[in-house]
């Protein structure tokens, strides 16, 4: 292992860290909130034996599994990357962190790494939660969609924060207007330009669909896989090129 | 070992006149020295040191460290580096923010626990450790900032106003630190206000204003280094000034004298006792430096 390898990861530790007591202390309050309403809904059904097996209880289980992750998954990926960037810029950080013999980009990217990996943990710890008092839920599909989200939407938040120190605003902004434009987009006429803006634009909607089959334990179109992964992965890609290039103290 | 090379820099922001930090200043500083930087604030000394590290790109001309790009040279070498203004999670601990610091650093982990304990001692910040950053006060705060860059041996050091905020023995202490860090590989760089500080502890200072160069003054040593004293004698008046070619009363009854330097002052003095004026005290009133920035740096 060489010198600057087994550097990066002792600071991994630190990355992780940080990942867990600051950036997700919000996202764990969450969750566990989350999690205990959970409880507190479903508990006049826990009481009738062999509910969580009957398809009813099936079906209640996955209802309040996929509820509980519209509500973390996204406020997860968003708490825990909004300002990652910019906020080394803005506060100063960046003097003591890069006056060290460290890449900028590698910096980052092992930070971004960091966080994705409490995140998944975060959330597949709520699905493992919920299942143990309901019934077992597809933590594994639970992770690969916190996962892919944070890939998607924690690569465009890094992006404008690695351009702007307005990234948290941005990123709402930009999903929002897609979910909006997906939504009014079918309905417009052939050569309309929102046919043709909707197609830079994240694909949410595969995500949505990605959500639902490992939800329901069922396997993904690979077009979407790629989809996301590729958007998600351009823009962090963009974000890094950016750290390099950029000036850091503006 | 520092090369700047007719840089300059220019902001550009949105709105608002777009303002030269910095216009053709160029300076190298061999491997081994000692250089200040001073000038009024704003002046660009920040902008400068900014470019040094790679945090900014120059609109004109080079920076080079070691012959390389200042960042390609800080990603691999690193640079022991106090910013004048200092930020770190408030949340930190001393020692975790120096062993966290220490590793992005560089330190070997078999070596971290004692390069650690060491920069804690050298700034005396032993009973401090265990703080969060959030509970240290100001000159506290900018002992830990020190104490980071001190933890790996690097062959370039900046300090950017490195005492401020230091009370008048850690500022006393600060000093004899930086006497400690000299050696003959490691180039040093210190902007600061105070021209005290830099006289006592560079070979050369920089004086820039607006940006731009306006002179370098090399510090032969801290027996030339004042060229006009206070004087006050308890009888004997007129004797003293008999010994001095420039010698002027002040309102608070002080003589006020000017000479060549510490030897001729030590001349005046001795012949000015044995005439039988009698001395209670010396004070250097400005020293060399003090009035090369004076000249240098007009309002």
């Amino acid at each position: 292992m060489t010198d600057r390898s087994s550097r990066w990861l002792a600071y991994v530790r630190w990355q992780l860290l940080d990942s867990l007591w600051q950036r997700f202390a919000l996202p764990f309050a969450i969750a566990a909130m989350l999690v205990v309403f959970t409880f507190i809904a479903v508990r006049p059904q826990s009481v009738t034996p062999g509910f969580w097996t009957s398809p009813d209880g099936l079906r209640l289980s996955a209802i309040e599994l996929k509820q509980a992750m519209m509500m973390f998954i996204p406020l997860a990926v968003l708490l825990g990357t909004n300002g990652m960037v910019s906020q080394d810029r803005q506060k100063g950080h960046y003097r003591f962190l890069f006056s060290k013999p460290v890449p900028v980009p590698a910096f980052y990217a092992v930070a971004w790494l960091a966080h994705l990996v409490v995140a998944v943990a975060l959330a597949a710890l709520m699905a493992a939660a919920i299942g143990w008092y309901t019934t077992p839920q597809p933590v594994l599909g639970v992770a690969m969609a916190c996962a892919l989200s944070f890939v998607l939407l924690g690569g465009l938040t890094v992006l404008f924060s690695a351009l702007t120190n307005q990234d948290g605003a941005l990123v709402i902004v930009v999903w929002l207007g897609t979910l909006l434009a997906r939504q009014v987009e079918p309905a417009m006429d052939a050569g309309h330009w929102l046919h043709t803006a909707v197609r830079v634009l994240p694909p949410t909607h595969r995500l949505d669909a990605m959500r639902e089959a490992w939800y329901a334990s069922q396997p993904v179109a690979l077009h979407d896989l790629w989809h996301v992964l590729a958007y998600g992965g351009a823009c962090l890609a963009l974000a890094l090129l950016a750290v390099r290039k950029l000036p850091l103290a503006r | 070992m520092i090369a700047f090379r007719g840089v300059g820099r220019t902001y550009h922001p949105l709105l608002g006149k777009r303002v030269r930090a910095v216009d053709d200043f160029s300076l190298e500083v061999a491997a081994g020295e000692v250089v200040g930087i001073a000038g009024p604030n704003g002046a660009g000394k920040t902008t400068l040191i900014a470019m040094m590290l790679g945090f900014l790109a120059p609109s004109d001309g080079a920076v080079r460290l070691d012959g390389q790009a200042p960042r390609a040279y800080v990603e691999r070498h690193g640079v022991g580096y106090l910013p004048e203004l200092m930020a770190l999670p408030p949340f930190w601990r001393v020692e975790g923010a120096l062993r966290r610091l220490g590793t992005l650093a560089g330190v070997p982990a078999a070596g971290l626990e004692a390069a650690v304990n060491d920069a804690i001692e050298r700034v005396g910040l032993g009973e401090h450790r265990r703080k969060s950053i959030k509970a240290l006060s100001k000159g506290t705060f900018q002992r830990l900032g020190l104490a980071q860059a001190l933890l790996r041996d690097s062959r370039v050091l900046v300090f950017d106003e490195p005492t401020h905020g230091l009370d008048p023995v850690w500022s006393s202490r600060f000093r004899d630190l930086v006497d400690g860090l000299r050696r003959p590989d490691r180039t040093i760089f210190i902007a600061s206000h105070n021209l005290d500080e830099l006289e006592r502890l560079c070979h050369r200072v920089a004086i820039i204003d607006h940006g731009r160069l306006q002179r370098i003054v090399s510090i032969s040593g801290a027996g030339q280094a004042a060229t006009a004293w206070l004087i006050r004698v308890a009888d004997g008046d007129s004797r003293l000034a008999a010994h001095f070619a420039s010698c002027e009363r002040l309102a608070d009854g002080a003589w006020l004298v000017r000479a060549a330097n510490n030897d001729a002052l030590n001349a005046g003095l001795a012949a000015a006792i044995t005439a039988g004026a009698r001395v209670t005290a010396v004070v250097p009133h400005e020293s060399s430096l003090e009035h090369q920035f004076r000249e240098a740096v007009r309002p």
